[in-house]
């Protein structure tokens, strides 16, 4: 059933095109706007990047979660789904799966981009910038679709999802910085470690919230 | 057997339903008419489990369904007000998908059967979001002809259809008569819903009225009973 | 119904507050030491750590109030919860004022990244954040839902903001660290005291609080009875 529903979201999206693009374009914006905004030296950029990045990750990711929410409104398919025999932790799961399928489609288009524009050096370590990168992308994906499964019923959701996204996920969104800038700066494991660490237990305690809980925020 | 005992509900504070009970038999086809407003959306919504309910239980065949896990609801279609589909979707792939959350497995032959069936051209291929209110309605309709439910909820099922949806529609609920299966239909179009039901049940501020009128073809004209 | 002010309770627990609010003034400006370095500056910390704490146990409440509406659907719960946040929040906000009053003279800067102030800062957005959800929901049943899910979310986010925060910042460790076990006598039956306060005082607010969320929604639901 989790495929199903997985593979639902990547068909709408591969059909519409419409999260993946605006994600990417939007993305793209920022990141010229910050290498017109910073261009006197590439050395300071590098040590700003790893804040810069995430935060045009952490916008990117709220335009891809209103958008794929909005989507169940439109012709109330979400009703369609809570009626069917469709465990409600499972299609919490599905939309935390596609949110960072999207997001993590969206980060290999635009981190090139990212180094290219503002002219940084590519970091020695790739492996470990990947699987930062991924288990930061399953954090935002876990928090962000709990809290867009809460806020898509009310009214002004659009608003409140970044208004209530951004607080929550401060402490993913510095351990995110902290270990990309770690991995950039060549640093061995051991000296972020605790970074790491904190990102696994938020992707852990989200997740699980998540798993626990949508079934009473998805009812009516 | 669909059992509703005691349902309350409240928007806000507003009352939406009052202590609801309502009994549907194996093959009973029951209308629920009301003004607007009177809850009768919500009532259908409360049965399948997209709206919470406040107090009371549900229970199909002697099996709870507000306390139990998804597959409880597995008897039970819902085609609700809203057509429930992804706009950017073909009316195939909608179709597909809707079969695979029941856990079906159909050939494209059965879906472009089933949509030819009311009356839609199964070589149609772009996204619904450009489809009509009635062809929705059309395609919403093949979802009860691609999912062996049981007992089949409709709220305002006329909505958007012309004349000749109307009569495939009657069409249709007469051969599922012929099934044993059993339909929850809400209508504010009593002359319509009477010609097709055996039993009227009127909603009204939340409440069932009991005093009211049995359908035409009406088998049994006992009003609800209290379990 | 009878007025939550005329209980028995409520008139003991408003009078002790009364008195042991002014026992508590007199004692931190008459009798407890001045601090050497930091002078009256550092009187603020009897109000500053009793508030945090307060605010701490707010959202400690929120998050089982929460837990507990989950579970048993009874809006007593809900009621406990929302006046629970609004106390939280209530008293993060003095902590925030009550922060950097402090700071201006010691730091030489009214703000700091402290750790421990900055998660309480990162806890009053997450809670605007809350009500904002409670004021565009309606008043229904799935509001309430959702906001008893904000608040576990919340709460069990503290811990990992805190540990974040605090090695985000270490330069800004300068958050005095005081072991109470290692101050005199007068400073430390002081502070307990004014402990006991800040939480009857928590005690006496929640339960007005709830009183009146009770009353309300019994007259709203008034409009409705047939």
């Amino acid at each position: 059933m989790l495929a199903v529903l997985v593979r639902k979201d990547l068909l709408i999206e591969f059909r519409s095109r419409e999260i993946l693009i605006s994600m990417i374009t939007f993305g793209a914006a920022i990141t010229l706007l910050y290498a017109f905004s910073f261009r006197p030296s590439p050395e300071s950029m590098q040590t700003f990047a790893p804040g810069l990045m995430w935060m045009v990750f952490l916008f990117v990711s709220v335009l891809a979660l209103h958008r794929s929410h909005s989507l169940e409104k439109e012709f109330d398919a979400f009703s369609m789904i809570l009626s069917a025999p469709v465990e409600r932790s499972v299609l919490f799961i599905s939309k935390y799966l596609s949110g960072f399928i999207f997001l993590v489609v969206a980060q290999m288009v635009l981190l090139p981009l990212f180094f290219l524009f503002l002219q940084l050096p590519l970091p020695a370590n790739l492996a470990q910038m990947v699987a930062v990168f991924l288990l930061v992308d399953l954090g935002i994906s876990a928090a962000g679709s709990l809290l867009s499964g809460i806020v898509m019923r009310v009214r002004v959701n659009e608003m409140l999802l970044p208004l209530m996204l951004f607080p929550m996920v401060t402490p993913l969104l510095i351990s995110a910085v902290k270990s990309t800038a770690s991995i950039m700066d060549n640093q061995p494991f051991n000296q972020w470690k605790l970074w790491f660490q904190l990102i696994v237990s938020f992707v852990i305690v989200f997740s699980l919230i998540g798993y626990l809980i949508y079934d009473y925020v998805s009812e009516e | 057997m669909l059992s509703i005992q005691n349902v309350n509900k409240q928007f806000g504070y507003r009352p939406v339903l009052r202590d609801v009970s309502l009994k549907i038999k194996d093959g009973e086809f029951l209308g629920l008419v009301g003004p607007n407003g009177s809850g009768k959306s919500t009532l259908l919504r409360i049965v399948v489990r997209v709206v919470s309910c406040d107090g009371g239980s549900i229970s199909w065949n002697g099996n709870s369904i507000l306390n139990a896990g998804a597959d409880q609801r597995r008897p039970l279609l819902y085609l609700g007000h809203e057509p429930g589909f992804y706009p950017p979707l073909s009316a195939a792939e909608n179709l597909h998908l809707i079969a695979k959350l029941y856990g079906l497995e159909p050939s494209p032959a059965d879906v472009e059967k089933n949509l030819s069936e009311v009356g839609l051209d199964p070589a149609r291929s772009g996204p619904i979001r450009q489809f009509s209110r009635g062809m929705l309605q059309r395609l919403a309709l093949a979802k009860a002809l691609t999912i062996p439910w049981e007992l089949l909820l409709l709220d305002e099922p006329t909505t958007g259809l012309d004349k000749q949806g109307k009569s495939m529609l009657s069409q249709l609920i007469e051969t599922w008569r012929k099934d044993d299966r059993s339909l929850l239909l809400v209508s504010h179009d009593e002359e319509w819903l009477s010609s097709h039901c055996d039993r009227i049940v009127q909603l009204s501020n939340g409440r069932i009225q009991r005093s009211e009128v049995d359908g035409t073809k009406s088998v049994q004209t006992e009003l609800v009973e209290e379990a | 119904m009878e007025s939550f002010h005329s209980r028995q309770s409520s008139k003991v627990t408003a009078g002790i507050l009364a008195v042991f609010w002014v026992v508590v003034l007199y004692l931190v400006l008459n009798v407890t030491r001045i601090d050497p370095d930091q002078q009256m500056a550092q009187k603020i910390f009897y109000y500053h750590v009793p508030s945090a704490w307060v605010a701490g146990l707010g959202y400690l409440v929120v998050m089982f109030a929460g837990v507990l509406y989950l579970i048993m659907k009874d809006e007593k719960w809900d009621h406990l919860g929302l006046a629970a946040a609004e106390l939280g929040t209530l008293f993060c906000a003095l902590v925030l004022i009550t922060g950097p009053i402090w700071a201006k003279p010691i730091w030489g800067a009214p703000w700091s990244w402290e750790p421990r102030l900055t998660t309480v800062l990162i806890m009053f957005l997450i809670y605007i954040g809350y009500f904002m959800v409670r004021n565009f929901g309606d008043e229904g049943e799935r509001t309430r839902r959702i906001s008893a899910v904000l608040g576990i979310a919340a709460f069990l986010n503290v811990p990992i903001i805190y540990v974040s925060v605090k090695f985000w910042a270490a330069d800004a460790q300068l958050h005095p660290q005081p072991a109470m076990s290692q101050q005199s006598p007068d400073v430390f039956w002081t502070f307990m005291l004014s402990l006991l306060v800040f939480t009857l005082l928590f005690v006496h607010l929640l339960r007005f609080r709830v009183h009146i969320l009770k009353l309300r929604s019994k007259v709203l639901g008034m409009r409705y009875d047939v």
